[in-house]
């Protein structure tokens, strides 16, 4: 046990020297995350939307899908774009393989179902009335979006959470796309594999401790919000 | 204020999973009429506001908004929606302040911001909850979350405000407020009032025109036993006097023009006069038979006709027809005065 102890305190210095390799695995986690998070959110809470208010034939299969899509395996995301973004694959000439684009590519796909999935159940659970209430007051189509956006936005904002909490959290994906390439697609996430793989404890520790820490400021920041209630 | 009907049904049925919730052939609102809808619960009043709000489109019939058909399916509908406003029975407030409540239906207006602003905090006052304008709505009480959506409503300044047992949840210092306010309304902007109410007495006080549900169906405009007349003081008691040789003993401080009704299942029938503490006796002639279920209904012309209802089992034993002569009893105290 005695490598841990070390380990920890290893990686408290890390942390608190602002070491260099540190900091770039956590921008570039950072930096990959936010803007697949982003363009999920753009994409994936208008599908959970359209998909929960509108009755159209064929929506329980695409209800099942966007939950199967929901445990979708990273590294199956990886293999696919991989396929699409090697030298031979159709998107090859974009030279996108082992780049922070084709992380994001990944961490897009796997959090547009999460985050359109829960963004579903979130409208699903809206009092009806909402609707009724904004409709009789006469809002538009438009308005009345809108208006059940706003009432579900705490739901909707832990469906983004989630999603980014998968992305944030995930190797297979940022691994095979981005290639681990030290100080340009290097996450928290491969770094912790990679140093792991090493017997280099220090690291992956710090690396892991800097992981929790965001994922509790990003919940705390949600909780806050929550609190403020509007 | 009356310039014709502003809302006409014709032949309307609505159904839920195939059960007929409402069937009316015939029912019109006029323009800056004052309404009450009275029935139990389960009657159809609610869908019947539904429908007049254009919330829901009837399975059959058609509906006149100012003499032109409602097409439910066309995208005018939202135009028509912004002239009449539903207030539910169980009103929903949104996560968001008091103000920015009241505000709603005039932000789907597009009007500006500061205009809104001032408009909504003028009919917050109006009923008595400007200092919760900063507060969020989920914070207030039953009461108050019933004014603050009534408020949200009379913002819109619609033409017809329908309301759905608007006093439900009040109090009843608040409740006359409201009633009020919904008066001033009316008289002030011509304002349409149709409102859905169990309680006969604020149907009774508040509106031209009372509109009886059962079953989804209009069974007229009053219910059993109601008559108009005008309450005296008789030998040291409170009296209704309908006309100047007929009345009967009520319960009620006040005096001058009233309505009444008498529950026909407080009535007493019996052949010979009946021997209680019960102040009103009168006595007639069966003139109408009808059985409802294990009821029987019994029409007694007693200068007036008056409605009661007995069992099967009475009916029999006391061997009643038609032309039979009954005494009818009843205390002052089951007379409902509005």
């Amino acid at each position: 046990m005695q490598y841990l102890f070390e380990g920890i305190a290893k990686a408290l210095s890390l942390i608190s020297s602002l070491d260099p390799e540190v900091l770039s695995a956590v921008w570039v986690s950072l930096r990959t995350s936010v803007t697949a998070i982003a363009f999920a959110s753009l994409i994936g809470v208008p599908i959970g939307f359209l998909v929960a208010t509108h009755n159209f034939r064929g929506k329980r299969p695409v209800v099942l899908l966007l939950n199967t899509l929901m445990a979708l395996p990273t590294v199956v995301v990886g293999l696919i774009v991989y396929s699409f973004l090697s030298r031979q694959g159709p998107l090859g000439p974009l030279g996108l393989l082992y780049t922070p684009s084709a992380m994001v590519v990944g961490q897009f796909i796997l959090a547009t179902p999460i985050v359109a999935a829960l963004t579903l159940t979130a409208v699903q659970g809206i009092d009806p009335r909402v609707r009724q209430t904004a409709v009789t007051l006469g809002a538009n189509r438009l308005q009345l979006a809108m208006t059940m956006t706003s009432e579900a936005r705490f739901a909707i904002t832990a469906a983004i959470i989630a999603g980014f909490g998968r992305i944030i959290a995930e190797v297979g994906s940022a691994m095979m796309l981005g290639g681990n390439i030290r100080g340009y697609t290097r996450t928290m996430t491969t770094t912790i594999a990679l140093e792991t793989s090493k017997g280099e404890f220090a690291l992956g520790i710090a690396l892991g401790v800097i992981l929790l820490i965001v994922a509790f400021t990003v919940n705390i920041l949600f909780q806050a919000l929550q609190r403020r209630g509007i | 204020m009356n310039q014709g009907p502003i809302l006409e049904l014709l032949n309307v049925k609505h159904s839920y999973n195939r059960r007929i919730v409402l069937d009316i052939p015939d029912m019109s609102f006029q323009s800056g009429g004052l309404y009450g809808v009275v029935g139990p619960n389960g009657a159809g009043k609610t869908t019947l506001l539904k429908i007049l709000s254009f919330l829901e489109e009837p399975r059959e019939g058609s509906i006149r908004f100012e003499g032109q058909f409602v097409n439910f399916s066309e995208n005018g509908l939202n135009s028509l929606r912004r002239q009449t406003t539903l207030v539910m029975q169980d009103p929903l407030l949104f996560h968001n302040t008091v103000l920015k409540n009241v505000a709603y239906g005039l932000w789907v207006r597009g009007v500006e911001k500061s205009e809104r602003m001032r408009r909504a905090l003028k009919v917050l006052d109006t009923v008595g909850l400007t200092r919760y304008a900063d507060q969020k709505a989920q914070n207030l009480s039953g009461g108050e979350i019933q004014r603050v959506a009534i408020a949200r409503a009379l913002a819109t300044n619609p033409k017809v405000l329908l309301l759905d047992e608007p006093t439900a949840n009040l109090d009843r210092p608040h409740t006359s407020s409201i009633i009020d306010t919904l008066r001033d309304i009316n008289t002030q902007f011509g304002t349409t009032i149709i409102l859905a109410t169990h309680n006969l007495r604020q149907a009774y006080g508040f509106s031209n025109d009372v509109i009886s549900l059962l079953d989804g169906r209009s069974v007229g405009s009053h219910p059993d036993n109601l008559f108009q007349g005008k309450i005296v003081e008789q030998n040291g008691r409170t009296w209704l006097s309908i006309d100047d040789s007929y009345g009967f003993y009520i319960v009620s401080d006040r005096r001058g023009p009233a309505y009444a009704s008498v529950d026909p299942k407080e009535i007493i029938v019996s052949r010979e006069p009946f021997d209680s503490s019960a102040l009103n006796c009168l006595h007639g002639k069966i003139v109408g038979l009808h059985q409802e279920g294990s009821l029987i209904r019994l029409t007694v012309d007693t200068g007036v006709p008056f409605v009661s209802l007995i069992t099967m089992t009475s009916f029999e034993e006391m061997q009643l027809n038609i032309n039979t002569t009954v005494y009818l009893t009843f205390k002052a105290a089951s007379v409902e005065v509005y």
